[in-house]
């Protein structure tokens, strides 16, 4: 009976931890600026939670595709006081040099009705043709900065827009700052990055143009 | 009973002790070259991937055909015996199931729901795929805004799990079995190489993703464990960098991709 008990406190708080973490269930923004947003946007694709305490930070790293139109921004329970975040877009150079040329194969592999590649009894891939060709070899260096594109603190508004002409990563950085709460408890935060929901084929159809075209 | 307690401190200690571990383990990874840093106690690092209705939405909205070609069949979900095998194959399944749902085929729609639902069930995966949610989706079949929902709301659920629960073991597998299906859908979509042709283009932007993905790897400290899968998608990412800035893909490039697509796809579903 004691045993049971002591099993049902330990199961209680394993389940209580897991619970008191659980931000993406717990919280959702209560700023009525910004609530706005959730019927436009959908939010469930990627946005992070986590729970955070005093001076504690986080850093969210994320797609942007171009043709799309997003929405930023954090949200934090109350007691936190204020969040201070700012998103960082990495402005790459490629350099390229040829270091030389040297010989490569192109391998065909055996494919399914569907073109998907088929393995062999020990798993390994199933040889139809090599080609033997002629490859250039490269020597590839990429030099990324780091360029803040949006300051909470610097900002008008507690949100950032963006509809980018090229994708590209992005990263958010959040901050908690001294709160009112004790250095032991915390309180979620929650990164929101919302894609607008389209409706209707907005989208260039490219294969139709292309067979219009052809037409 | 002193014993039970004594017990029940050790269970709470280990508990304590591999959240903080966990934590060291994150905070490794802020000291990154160039990359702006911010001091703190603590940095919790979230490389995101796009969910592959995004990705699916693009390709409906691109004008593509569905191709049942595409998808795995989930008779293959027998095969799948090991924990490694069942998490990524989770990931292919949970792709087709968003492709399905994207392109209304409601007669796959529910066979892949439920495939994923005994993975997840295999897993132990407690969010996401239940059974009142089957019920709902049989009853919303005809209707797509529902099926997206309840679809959104599933994998969204399965993978805030993972990540509430940092299961390193699972996690990685997960998003390389989705993303790799996902982009493999992708290329099968492409009819001919074409650099300005949209689809191609997505391909190329893929890279973000996989960089992530890597990232991802990385932060769990797994890429000596599941060396098989991380070596594919580090060389497929050596032919993303490969791409020329100003002259762009060439189709040589865009086989190499593919091919490599290709080749971890087989290996993930074999």
């Amino acid at each position: 009976m004691r045993k049971n008990l002591i099993i049902c406190v330990f199961l209680f708080i394993i389940n209580s931890l897991y619970i008191y973490t659980q931000c993406h269930k717990k919280f959702a923004c209560d700023d009525e600026n910004l609530e706005v947003f959730f019927d436009e946007y959908d939010f469930k694709s990627q946005s992070a939670y986590a729970y955070l305490s005093n001076k504690d930070s986080a850093k969210v790293s994320i797609v942007l595709y171009s043709g799309q139109e997003y929405v930023i921004f954090v949200c934090s329970e109350r007691e936190l006081g204020n969040i201070d975040w700012k998103i960082v877009k990495p402005e790459r150079k490629t350099i390229k040099k040829m270091i030389g040329i040297k010989m490569d194969s192109i391998v065909k592999y055996k494919t399914n009705e569907y073109g998907d590649y088929i393995l062999d009894e020990k798993g390994d891939f199933i040889i139809e043709s090599k080609k033997m060709i002629t490859d250039t070899i490269w020597q590839v260096e990429r030099i990324t900065h780091y360029n803040p594109i949006y300051e909470k603190n610097k900002a008008e508004k507690p949100y950032f827009k963006i509809s980018p002409q090229k994708t590209s990563s992005y990263t958010i950085y959040v901050k908690i700052g001294e709160s009112k709460v004790s250095d032991y408890e915390g309180g979620c935060v929650n990164v929101y990055v919302g894609r607008k929901i389209k409706h209707g084929k907005t989208f260039r159809r490219f294969y139709e143009i292309e067979e219009k075209e052809k037409n | 009973m002193k014993k039970n307690f004594i017990n029940f401190l050790v269970i709470l200690t280990v508990v304590f002790f591999y959240k903080c571990s966990e934590e060291d383990k994150q905070k490794k990874i802020v000291d990154e070259p160039n990359e702006e840093q911010i001091e703190t106690n603590q940095t919790k690092i979230f490389y995101q991937i796009p969910s592959p209705l995004e990705t699916y939405s693009f390709l409906y909205y691109s004008g593509v055909s569905f191709f049942k070609g595409n998808l795995n069949d989930p008779k293959n979900y027998q095969r799948y015996l090991t924990k490694e095998k069942k998490a990524l194959n989770f990931g292919v399944y949970a792709s087709n199931l968003a492709y399905c749902v994207i392109f209304q085929q409601n007669n796959y729609i529910i066979d892949y729901f439920n495939v994923c639902k005994k993975i997840a069930d295999d897993l132990g995966l407690l969010d996401g795929f239940d059974e009142k949610l089957v019920i709902s989706l049989e009853k919303n079949i005809t209707n797509p805004d529902s099926t997206y929902q309840i679809t959104n709301n599933s994998y969204f659920y399965a993978v805030k799990f993972l990540e509430q629960r940092n299961l390193s073991d699972i996690i990685p597998l997960v998003l390389t079995g989705s993303w790799i299906e996902t982009v493999n859908t992708i290329s099968k979509s492409i009819k001919k190489f074409d650099k300005k042709d949209p689809l191609v283009k997505r391909l190329i932007d893929e890279q973000y993703s996989l960089e992530n993905l890597l990232s991802i790897y990385e932060t769990f400290n797994v890429a000596e464990i599941y060396k098989k899968y991380y070596d594919i998608l580090k060389n497929l990412h050596s032919f993303y960098l490969q791409i020329d800035n100003e002259k762009g893909i060439t189709n040589r490039d865009f086989e190499k991709i593919t091919n490599e697509i290709k080749k971890l796809r087989a290996i993930i579903i074999s």
